[in-house]
């Protein structure tokens, strides 16, 4: 656990929700969990990120969030970048969210053979290349 | 009844041979002396890759792809790894230190080198000549090329004609044909990529499924890593390797001739292991602190160094990307990660461009949404946050390609491997200070051919092209670092791996390179580890051994 207390918790939603704004039928981060169990998801698997979470509430517990963001950016990129990376992650874990993205991580597709090189026309693409005759330079020294 | 290599009868006490280090050039040294017969010893610091740490199928493999993983040493800091000091370098080394090597994290793109880069000596009037041609290793290309499975079509007509990779190459994709279609167009050479990625069932490599995860190793079993295109059959041949073993010191005896290896194992003792003939297939990075590791009152300088040429000509193959955006859906998410197709239209030097030399290009996918969302390789000035979020991430998730660079560097003296003066690994040893900066040839190449790389695009339809900022984790390819040559005031190993100053003593990496090509380079280290071992096979009689 992060040990957020609830005010973080809600610097980082209302941050969350700067970056991934709700838009048609795409909630904003703190609808889909951002700020809970996928803050705490990304968090176990990248510990890495804590540190400059930390960072980003710090700064942003004195401004109001746009001005805060807008402070990360221009002066902490890096903290920035790991804000993002977070809020990214979390979002994108949801099953909802990608259920409405349409996507569903990295799948198997294996190779069709039939996609091989010599079919759909991709000899004819193949031809004026090797049309065009070589483009390797011989060595002087002989050989080749 | 094993042969010994010079001494019958010298018994277990020590090896024919010893290798250090277990990449792509140990597993193919290895493999082809055990095949003759020979008592193989080799020393890996590292372990072997535990694919079930592999993520690639996991949901949140896109924001957790495993510390396992980390092409930086300085990031992964596993027990395998030693600490880099790189701040005085433009590019940060990224390397494996394990079972495998650099083969385990590579992109598995595979490429020969042109018959050019063996002369651009003789060619362009810069850096030397290799001390061969393209075609004394091509029989060995074609050798490495079976062992290792590696997929692609014959006939490119970059290179001369000859056999081609045993598996067919994998898929165009959607955006390799509008791409290929576009460089029909302006007149540019393009082909089908060639991947260490087995497209078929091959030995034990299974067939790709298009996950794009090859950078952060390969859980389906298709990319050919050494791990699995070798070593499995090397043990069953009788090689012995040895895992954990970090080398600290190859030991020189009075006679002028390397005697043994001593080594640190995980719990901190030291042993030695002895043997007739040392072989360092350590890398770029690896290979130079281990002789400069080695110095003795007779080689004060560092073992092999009377040339003062080891650690020094460090070339790292600046790194470029440009990414494209098109309206239509190229489905490129994923795929092999490897690259769909290569072009070679700017490798050659033309004078006219104010440079030498030049490019590979490898044309890839380019992930999924959270990869849409990072500054690289879409490029910082180009925000994806805030009310156009989801615009934004939709218009590049599938509909997006990009050309990877490849730019060959230009041997310099000042870019170099050092022992760091404080910094130490996890056993006390001395870690390596690299000194890199991109050189001026380098720079006017890489703009001259993002430029190129955008035209390329556009022809194919991209709307939008970005160049990707630069960033530091590129340094996959670590070559130069004691020169092959066949004078030994200026090299430091002659034309078979083997040290001028000390007989018996070999380096089968990428250390041994007199200039970088701009190509990727696992297939030459590869065929160049086969043609030295079979060399060194065919010379065991005259081999100088300690007594």
């Amino acid at each position: 656990m992060t040990a957020l207390d609830t005010a973080a918790r809600a610097r980082f939603a209302a941050l969350a929700d700067l970056l991934i704004p709700a838009d048609g039928d795409m909630p904003a981060a703190s609808a889909a969990g951002v700020a809970d169990a996928g803050m705490e998801a990304v968090l176990t698997a990248r510990p890495d990120l804590l540190e400059p979470l930390h960072v980003a509430l710090s700064t942003a517990a004195y401004d109001e969030p746009t001005q805060a963001l807008a402070i990360l950016r221009d002066k902490h990129p890096a903290v920035y970048s790991a804000l993002g990376e977070l809020v990214a992650g979390a979002y994108y874990l949801h099953p909802d969210i990608q259920r409405r993205m349409g996507y569903r991580g990295r799948q198997a597709i294996a190779i069709d053979v039939t996609d091989s090189v010599l079919a759909k026309g991709d000899a004819e693409l193949l031809a004026p290349v090797v049309q065009r005759g070589r483009i390797w330079r011989a060595d002087p020294r002989g050989q080749t | 009844m094993r042969k010994s290599l010079i001494h019958p009868g010298t018994g277990r006490d020590r090896a024919d041979v010893c290798i250090i280090g277990a990449g792509p050039a140990g597993a193919v040294a290895a493999t082809r002396l055990a095949e003759e017969g020979l008592d193989v010893v080799v020393l890996e610091q590292g372990d072997w890759p535990d694919y079930r740490k592999a993520r690639g199928a996991h949901a949140d493999f896109e924001v957790n792809s495993g510390a396992d993983w980390a092409w930086n040493p300085n990031t992964r800091r596993s027990p395998s790894d030693y600490p880099i000091n790189g701040r005085d370098a433009d590019i940060d080394v990224v390397l494996y230190n394990g079972v495998g090597g650099g083969t385990v994290i590579f992109a598995a793109q595979w490429h020969r080198n042109a018959p050019s880069d063996f002369c651009v000596r003789t060619l362009d009037g810069i850096a030397d000549d290799w001390p061969l041609s393209y075609d004394d290793l091509k029989p060995y290309y074609e050798r490495v090329e079976r062992a290792f499975g590696i997929s692609g079509l014959a006939g490119d007509p970059a290179f001369p004609a000859g056999e081609g990779p045993p598996l067919p190459p994998v898929p165009l994709g959607d955006i390799g044909r509008r791409v290929a279609a576009a460089h029909n167009a302006l007149g540019w050479h393009w082909w089908p990529g060639s991947n260490a990625i087995a497209t078929r069932p091959y030995g034990s490599l299974k067939p790709c499924v298009q996950r794009g995860t090859c950078l952060w190793g390969c859980a389906d079993g298709a990319k050919a890593s050494a791990d699995r295109t070798h070593w499995p059959h090397a043990m069953e041949l009788g090689v012995q390797l040895l895992t954990g073993a970090r080398v600290r010191q190859i030991t020189v005896n009075e006679a002028g001739l390397a005697d043994g290896a001593v080594w640190i194992d995980r719990e901190g003792k030291e042993h030695v292991t002895r043997a007739s003939v040392i072989i360092l297939a350590a890398n770029g990075i690896g290979t130079p602190r281990l002789l400069l590791l080695s110095a003795t009152r007779g080689h004060r300088n560092g073992l092999a160094n009377s040339s003062g040429l080891v650690g020094k000509r460090l070339m790292l193959h600046p790194f470029g990307v440009v990414t494209g955006l098109f309206q239509d859906d190229m489905h490129s998410t994923q795929g092999p990660w490897g690259q769909h197709l290569h072009c070679l239209q700017f490798y050659e030097t033309d004078a006219r461009r104010g440079f030498v030399r030049g490019a590979k290009w490898g044309l890839q996918p380019t992930g999924g949404p959270v990869n849409a969302t990072r500054g690289w390789p879409w490029g910082a000035v180009d925000p994806v946050w805030g009310p156009n979020f989801h615009r934004n991430v939709r218009a590049r998730l599938g509909r997006s390609a990009m050309w990877g660079i490849v730019a060959e560097d230009l041997p310099e003296e000042s870019n170099r491997v050092e022992l760091d003066a404080e910094l130490t690994d996890g056993d006390g040893i001395p870690a390596p200070r690299i000194r890199y900066r991109v050189g001026e040839n380098s720079t006017k190449l890489m703009d001259f051919h993002i430029e190129r790389a955008r035209e390329s695009l556009e022809a194919a339809g991209a709307y939008r092209t970005m160049v990707a900022p630069s960033i530091r984790e590129t340094g996959w390819h670590q070559l130069g670092t004691a020169k092959m040559g066949t004078d030994p005031a200026t090299s430091v190993v002659d034309p078979w791996g083997r040290t001028h100053d000390v007989p018996n003593l070999y380096v089968f990496d990428g250390s041994i390179w007199p200039t970088s090509s701009g190509m990727n380079p696992t297939a030459t280290i590869a065929a160049m580890a086969l043609r030295c071992t079979e060399h060194l096979i065919e010379q065991r009689h005259q081999q100088q051994v300690p007594a």
